[in-house]
């Protein structure tokens, strides 16, 4: 192996209220302030800020040889506006170092690119690139889509926007016997494509502090050299931010891990690069085709949409979403605008979910809900409200 | 005991289809949110043996037997398929049955804040029934059996001579309703146990009641101390009986005789508030009561969302002005009240009742959106 490319998820959406049709309007009636500011200082706390001063320590104690990459959700952005300029200013900071990269993806961590039309995808994704640009100073030019859903049309997109990379799950039905460990291209279109390697992303996400995992504990120098020992060029690794002190508490040992890790990798010869350096290093070796009807993600073990769109609840409330497109936009308002768009947040869906098998314990984290069906019934009803509200706001305007 | 009263519920719902938002936001009518095909299905089902069990209780009403029935104005517009089951109820002898009236709809209006969509409702059946079967109601019974006084009142105001409401645990207190009670309107409860047995018990093999015939069933009664038992049973269940057990024709016919073997008279409901004399029953003063609880009909968090917005539906219904599309939205807000779209989202295995109630109240989404775009 040649090379490691780190990349981090960083999101938190705005959950819902436990709905009921009161006196607040706007924004406060759907969405819970006090829950979602409470949920952003304990995640601040356990995760970005630590995990940012780890990172930046380890830009400068290597002089550089350390890299990562990361995508900030606008929902997070937002909250960090609104109730943390502490973790803001340290993105700032690691913006500035040049050693971390950060990519663009919809500004609402949204479910758009599932839309047939593809209007709002594009809308959400530059409304995304100028916020990194007005909040970090920074113009990416490598596209993640949310929860790496990926088909070859969000590819192209992605490609029509000006972006040269964009990452996605490696998955064994699209390598078809092929390495996740090198740079792919996208089927019909130059962009290049880097695959996640699961395994030894989830080594570090899921397993790191499993007992029962026959390799726990897990330490820097046994993952480097596992790593030293794969054939490609590339190993990327992919992850919640939130595995650094949420998933994986502080004392499991999850920041020894990250702060021993850059001597292990130097030590076996090895590099860190950003994607956009992965790309320049390496040439595609092949191309990865993934149909409109059989778009991956990276989510549960079936790597598909049916996280957020496998049962009749999240199917009927993302029907409704979509129908309601046309209306939320003739409005011309801007506050029914922004709910709508965060309304399309994938987690509300997610939260829906009832596959339960293994994954449920991941559905129901930082969900406020005791269970999917509870979530289902409360994002009805506040859609349903929401969208009385767009009728009623449409009959006094026309 | 001395009198018996039966009352029969005749009543199929027509419940809410399994219904995608992606069938878009065009013009509302009952056939988009409402199961036609199931309701054909199951009143085909039912239609099929009205004559049957019409004909043994013709029998029965020879033998001294008196029925009320309490038909439905959604089971009345299912009879567009088959007008015959209209006949055959009109056929009974008049002296012998009496027709009780309820909200048209099968609806729980009388939970309403406004109770006015109640009275409307209740008016509707009293003109259907003096339509279809020529006859003056006198005897009111809410949908499922539930009782409110702020609707006690309004009947009192609306003429009724007798409630029919349900016996339940915290009205009665352990105690077997056997008497009529002093209310505005005077009033029978339901005795659950006894009515239960001809509902549901009837054809179970494993019951130790297990078969019950006329005269065993008339014994249990003559054991019970009191003026009037008052059953009221839904006309659907006894149907569903003679799938299995042909039995239930012949405890029909015989039931009559076995009660005046003890001296029991069957009556109706309205010769029963005549004949006894009322007895106070304190709970009816402060407590309110349904079919298996209120808690059943308006108990959690999706049945009390679906109701507050059924509420502003009604409101927002006001302003639409196009007289035909009033119309048939008013027809689609009153089969949205009816008892058994409440009932499906409070299954025992809450994730169905959940999951059903995400369909439901997207459905009263796109009803409301048609009613805001009508108001315009």
């Amino acid at each position: 192996m040649n090379s490691i490319c780190p990349f981090f998820e960083v999101h938190q959406p705005y959950r819902l209220r436990w709905f009921w049709p009161d006196s607040k309007q706007g924004f406060d009636r759907y969405f819970d302030k006090a829950v979602n500011k409470e949920i952003f200082h304990k995640v601040a706390g356990k995760c970005y800020l630590p995990a940012n001063r780890t990172l930046l320590e380890l830009v400068d104690e290597t002089d550089g040889y350390f890299r990562a990459s990361m995508s900030v959700t606008g929902t997070l952005l937002g909250q960090c506006q609104e109730w943390g300029e502490d973790v803001l200013e340290s993105f700032r900071d690691l913006a500035e170092t040049g050693c971390v990269e950060f990519l663009d993806e919809t500004c609402y961590h949204s479910l758009a690119s599932l839309f047939e039309s593809k209007g709002e995808f594009i809308d959400q994704v530059k409304e995304h690139r100028e916020l990194m640009s007005e909040l970090l100073g920074v113009t990416p030019c490598i596209f993640r889509n949310t929860e790496m859903l990926y088909n070859n049309s969000v590819a192209h997109l992605a490609k029509e926007m000006g972006y040269h990379a964009i990452l996605t799950e490696g998955i064994e039905r699209i390598l078809d016997g092929r390495s996740p460990d090198h740079v792919y291209k996208a089927k019909d279109t130059e962009i290049a494509v880097l695959l996640r390697n699961y395994k030894l992303s989830d080594d570090i996400g899921y397993r790191f502090s499993s007992v029962w995992w026959e390799d726990y504990p897990l330490t820097a120098d046994k993952w480097a050299e596992w790593v030293s020992q794969k054939s490609g060029e590339t190993m990327n690794i992919f992850m919640d931010y939130e595995t650094f002190g949420e998933h994986q508490w502080k004392d499991t040992g999850i920041f020894d891990f990250l702060k021993a890790l850059p001597g292990e990798v130097r030590d076996r010869g090895m590099r860190f690069l950003t994607p956009s350096q992965t790309i320049d290093a390496y040439k595609p070796v092949g191309e990865i085709d993934v149909g409109d009807f059989s778009t991956i993600s990276w989510a549960d073990v079936e790597r598909d949409t049916s996280a957020w769109l496998g049962n009749d609840m999240q199917r009927r409330c993302f029907e409704e979403m979509k129908l309601l497109e046309k209306y939320v936009k003739r409005t011309e308002d801007a506050e029914i605008l922004k709910i709508w768009k965060h309304l399309l947040t994938s987690d509300h869906y997610y939260y829906m979910c009832t596959k339960w098998l293994g994954d449920g314990d991941v559905h129901s984290y930082f969900s406020i809900h005791e269970s999917p069906y509870d979530a289902g019934v409360n994002f009805m009803a506040a859609l349903m409200d929401f969208k009385s509200h767009v009728f009623r706001t449409l009959a006094e305007i026309e | 005991m001395k009198a018996v009263c039966i009352c029969f519920e005749v009543h199929q719902p027509l419940l809410l289809r399994w219904y995608w938002p992606r069938e878009g936001y065009g013009e509302a009518h009952i056939e988009k949110y409402f199961d036609m095909e199931k309701a054909f299905h199951n009143f085909t089902k039912l239609a099929d043996n009205v004559e049957i069990l019409n004909n043994a209780l013709s029998e029965s009403m020879k033998n001294g037997g008196k029925y009320t029935f309490d038909v439905s104005g959604v089971f009345l517009e299912q009879c567009k398929w088959a007008p015959e089951v209209i006949d055959s109820f009109r056929k009974l002898d008049p002296e012998k049955v009496s027709f009780a009236a309820s909200p048209y709809y099968h609806s729980v209006s009388s939970m309403f804040p406004d109770m006015n969509e109640f009275r409307e409702q209740v008016e509707m059946d009293i003109k259907m029934i003096k339509e279809y079967f020529g006859r003056e109601s006198k005897i009111f019974v809410n949908t499922e059996l539930l009782f409110e006084r702020r609707a006690t009142k309004i009947l009192k105001e609306m003429g009724f001579k007798c409630l029919i409401s349900e016996g339940s645990h915290n009205i009665m207190n352990g105690y077997d309703p056997m008497h009529v009670y002093k209310n505005h309107v005077p009033t029978l409860l339901r005795h659950i146990k006894l009515s239960e047995d001809l509902e549901m018990k009837f054809s179970d093999i494993s019951w130790p009641g297990y078969p019950l015939i006329a005269d065993k069933f008339a014994s249990w009664i003559a054991k019970m101390d009191g003026d009037v038992l008052t059953l009221y049973i839904k006309y659907d269940a006894i149907n569903a009986h003679l799938k299995n057990n042909n039995e239930i024709l012949s405890f029909l016919k015989d039931i009559p005789l076995s009660l005046k073997k003890h001296g029991i008279e069957m009556l109706l409901p309205e010769e029963a508030v005549d004949m006894f004399k009322k007895t106070e029953l304190p709970s009816l003063d402060s407590k309110t009561t349904a079919r298996y609880g209120m808690h059943n009909l308006l108990g959690n968090h999706a049945q009390h969302l679906f109701m507050h917005e059924l509420v502003d539906i009604g409101e927002q219904l006001k302003n639409v002005k196009d007289p035909d599309t009033k119309k048939e939205l008013l027809r689609i807000f009153r089969y949205l009240q009816q008892s058994e779209i409440f009932l499906e989202m409070n299954l025992e295995e809450r994730r169905l009742g959940y999951e059903k109630a995400v369909n439901d109240l997207s459905i009263l989404s796109d009803i409301e959106r048609a009613v805001l775009e009508a108001g315009i």
